[in-house]
């Protein structure tokens, strides 16, 4: 007996394979039975912009592998902001903390419709069971994580504010930018305290380089869009 | 503002000894819960390696083989900064790990290490590792939680870089130190210069200098040739604590 599948049914169904596609992508170094194991227990969250996904604070519900969009992550403490992290397509969100037991160090909020596959705690440990190589995989997230974070004390201790916040432009840019006509668009709706957070320097100083970037000509600002205009000085600085 | 009080967590209890060398005082915390069997597995991955004082054990970019167990001494672990400039990232003593981040990301050494004094060790290889690592999911999750301690630490030695004054820093740095290293004087048994101090708290060596004779000056420390004495932990405490940052997993 055939079973006939109608056009939004197959459009749904053809949501999911694609969904599937992309979360089998990012999780490719995995072996292929602990893959599946993943897959099958995986939620698939599509927050829009501005959906608060976990709070500073929060008990950890589980690890979020970004599929699709853009992620800030922000730390503060008695209000005042102290880190921001940004996280696209293949970051893991909540890895660190599930390990060490400790709450969401961090809030999370999506910047742009963001798409998201959820492993429960309970989950992620009945597959640890069965499939231990999962948490070498989760390792590895974890590793390059903990790269990234010497990489940039070092440049925090080593490198000045004017340095440190173009390098962070190039990056964001190379990460999340949009090629338009005028150059590649920063379009995340940061604010200067955000960008100040990112990068580990005052607000003031974020205000004194953009606009002198500006003045020379290397980038343009309206509101809270950057665009890179001159991209080979602004990597060479 | 309120002072908010300093937490430097203690270090959690190390494994029984996993080598078999008599003396030996005990493994990095990650091998807690393995039975006699298991041990003797791990046992047979080792390999004894020898180190004089100030050798290079590993070099950043390098391509990473497996990772180290520090058996007695101490080692640094080093990165290498912009123009030729270093941060020491942390100083790890007995029982502890060298090198065991950069098993899982493709194997390359992302930082160098080298002895402060001379150092024994234990080599495991790292396909030799993983493969333990695979079959023994208990030690898997407590590597886990130690790297993701030390990437909560980092993140908070980040902020701390970014947001506070050198006398901050350098008044943390050393209650670290004289936890992990102090005895109950408040001596920290650790042979490090100025010049590593300074590059451990990201500070520069004059710096660095000038702020531990001021702090002597106030009574909170003393100097004896490359020794340190904490003599008043609660003022250096006070100095360190206007962020609520909580130093866990290496922070040295």
């Amino acid at each position: 007996m055939s079973t006939l599948i109608t056009a939004p049914r197959f459009a749904e169904y053809y949501k999911r394979m694609v969904r599937a596609q992309e979360l089998s992508h990012w999780l490719s170094s995995l072996e292929p039975a602990a893959r599946e194991a993943v897959m099958a227990r995986a939620h698939m969250l599509a927050l829009p912009p501005h959906t608060k996904i976990y709070a500073q604070g929060d008990p950890v519900d589980g690890i979020y592998i970004v599929l699709e969009g853009a992620v800030k992550e922000l730390a503060a403490d008695e209000g005042c902001l102290r880190l921001v992290r940004l996280a696209g397509p293949g970051s893991v969100l909540g890895a660190g903390e599930l390990f060490s037991e400790s709450l969401q160090t961090m809030s999370a909020v999506t910047l742009r419709p963001t798409r998201l596959a959820l492993l429960r705690q309970p989950d992620l440990h009945a597959i640890f069971v069965e499939h231990p190589s999962i948490l070498l995989w989760l390792m590895r997230q974890l590793s390059a994580r903990l790269w990234k974070l010497r990489t940039a004390l070092v440049e925090t201790v080593y490198l000045e504010s004017a340095a440190r916040l173009t390098h962070k432009l190039v990056e964001v840019a190379d990460r999340f930018g949009e090629r338009t006509s005028q150059g590649v668009m920063i379009d995340l709706k940061l604010s200067r305290d955000e960008w100040a957070a990112l990068v580990g320097i005052a607000p003031e100083t974020v205000s004194r380089v953009l606009h002198d970037l500006e003045r020379r000509g290397w980038i343009a600002l309206q509101g809270r869009k950057i665009w890179l205009i001159d991209e080979e000085k602004l990597r060479v600085t | 503002m309120a002072h908010k009080r300093l937490v430097i967590q203690a270090k959690r209890p190390k494994s029984p000894p996993i080598c078999g060398v008599e003396g030996c005082a005990g493994c990095s915390w990650i091998f807690t819960g393995l039975d006699e069997k298991s041990q003797q597995e791990l046992r047979n991955l080792m390999r004894s390696v020898e180190y004089g004082a100030d050798e290079a054990i590993f070099h950043e970019g390098t391509p990473a083989f497996g990772f180290f167990i520090i058996c007695s001494g101490k080692a640094k672990l080093i990165k290498q900064g912009p123009a030729g400039k270093r941060q020491i990232l942390k100083i790890v003593g007995p029982g502890e790990l060298l090198g065991e981040e950069n098993l899982f990301d493709g194997g390359t050494h992302t930082a160098s290490a080298r002895t402060i004094e001379p150092t024994r060790a234990r080599f495991i290889k790292r396909e030799d590792f993983l493969d333990f690592l695979k079959r023994h999911p208990t030690v898997a999750l407590q590597l886990a939680e130690k790297v993701a301690r030390e990437l909560q630490s980092f993140q908070a030695k980040l902020i701390e870089t970014a947001y506070e004054s050198c006398r901050a820093r350098l008044a943390r740095l050393l209650l670290a130190l004289a936890t992990q290293y102090g005895t109950a004087e408040g001596e920290i048994q650790a042979h490090i210069s100025r010049m590593d101090l300074a590059e451990m708290a990201g500070i520069s060596t004059e710096t660095a200098i000038r702020t531990l004779g001021e702090l002597e000056e106030r009574g909170l420390i003393a100097l004896k040739r490359r020794k340190i004495v904490i003599l008043d932990a609660a003022a250096l405490e006070e100095l360190a604590a206007p962020l609520p940052v909580e130093t866990i997993e290496n922070l040295l």
